[in-house]
């Protein structure tokens, strides 16, 4: 028998849940680079949207960690679970970020429409694509909340729970949230149809902006 | 007069379905609700855009590496880290041996210290 195998007791660090984790993680970055790779691509991912680029992406993702790591000694769970609280630090970096430079987000659509799916005709590829880009736009129209609820549901894949968690703000409310948000991307990229007579081809500007409560 | 509540769920189970499984027949979750189709069909092909539309993107391996790094990997080699994982008895053995060499330490330095005293006071008192 070895007894010197040192890690024979050592608990599978992975198979741990987000508090266990936390509370390891006070004192063993082991386990803090357990949760920095369940997270990683989620917060990287709502970033990015939230920025428009991957350079700005990687360093609020960055900050995000080194911030979450330093004060991980003083987290306590309090009804925020840790994914909550990453994304809300997440939140705050990216609207100090939006308010330092004083400007818009400058997103090249292009970059996030999805890949093309497979269609007959060209001409089919292009109204898809036509159509997709109107619907980014949409979004980028509607106010903060409402985008921040759509990249947190189908770019970080979360459930209306854990929106709530980080919106601070009921299942119920969220599910409410949701549906009127759908009903002005619908209203906005019907409107925006009639107006030009072509999805998509609208420009995006301020005046345009809601400014509609939620 | 649809009901909010009715609608509400509606969509909020057409989603996660979606984002759960792309091929889901959204159609039998349709069913399941007391929702007038044409009021739904319109909001449903929206989530199914954005599903197509927002797809995530993948920050880059070297990144993520680099900031793992950043991050964890100047861990130190501590050493209470590498004892908490030792099994129990050898833990005891390891904490029993360090005490037992601290008085292995103490009690050859008093012997040596009782030594020098015994060979400095025959010296004083040929002085």
């Amino acid at each position: 028998m070895n007894i010197f195998k040192r890690k024979s007791k050592q608990p599978d660090l992975t198979k741990l849940e987000d508090p266990e984790l936390v509370l390891l993680a006070k004192d063993d970055q082991a386990a803090f680079g357990v949760l920095y790779e369940r997270y990683i691509e989620k917060i990287y991912k709502y970033i990015y949207y939230r920025t428009g680029n991957h350079q700005d992406a990687e360093d609020l993702t960055a900050a995000v960690f080194h911030r979450a790591m330093a004060h991980i000694e003083n987290y306590t769970e309090r009804g925020v679970p840790f994914q909550a609280w990453l994304y809300r630090i997440a939140h705050n970096l990216v609207a100090n970020w939006h308010r330092d430079r004083g400007r818009r987000k400058i997103i090249p659509l292009e970059e996030f429409i999805g890949p093309d799916s497979h269609f007959e005709s060209p001409d089919m590829a292009t109204e898809d694509k036509e159509e997709r880009t109107a619907l980014l736009a949409a979004i980028a129209r509607l106010p903060e909340e409402r985008q921040q609820l759509l990249y947190l549901k189908f770019v970080s894949n979360l459930s209306n729970a854990d929106v709530g968690d980080i919106l601070e703000r009921t299942e119920g409310a969220i599910k409410s949230l949701y549906h009127r948000t759908l009903l002005a991307l619908r209203d906005d990229i019907e409107m925006q149809h009639t107006r030009v007579g072509a999805v998509g081809r609208a420009p995006v500007s301020n005046s345009d902006k809601r400014t509609e409560g939620n | 007069m649809t009901n909010h509540n009715e609608l509400e769920n509606l969509l909020s189970a057409v989603t996660d379905a979606l984002l759960a499984d792309e091929r889901t027949n959204l159609d039998s979750i349709v069913k399941r609700y007391a929702v007038p189709r044409n009021e739904v069909e319109g909001l449903v092909g929206i989530v199914r855009k954005l599903h197509m539309t927002l797809v995530g993107a993948q920050p880059s391996r070297r990144f993520v590496n680099r900031l793992r790094n950043d991050l964890v990997g100047t861990q130190r080699a501590n050493i209470v880290n590498r004892v908490r994982y030792l099994p129990p008895r050898v833990q005891i053995a390891a904490g029993i041996a360090l005490v037992a060499g601290f008085v292995l330490l103490n009690r050859r330095r008093l012997v040596e210290d009782a030594r020098h005293e015994a060979q400095e006071i025959p010296l004083l008192q040929q002085q």
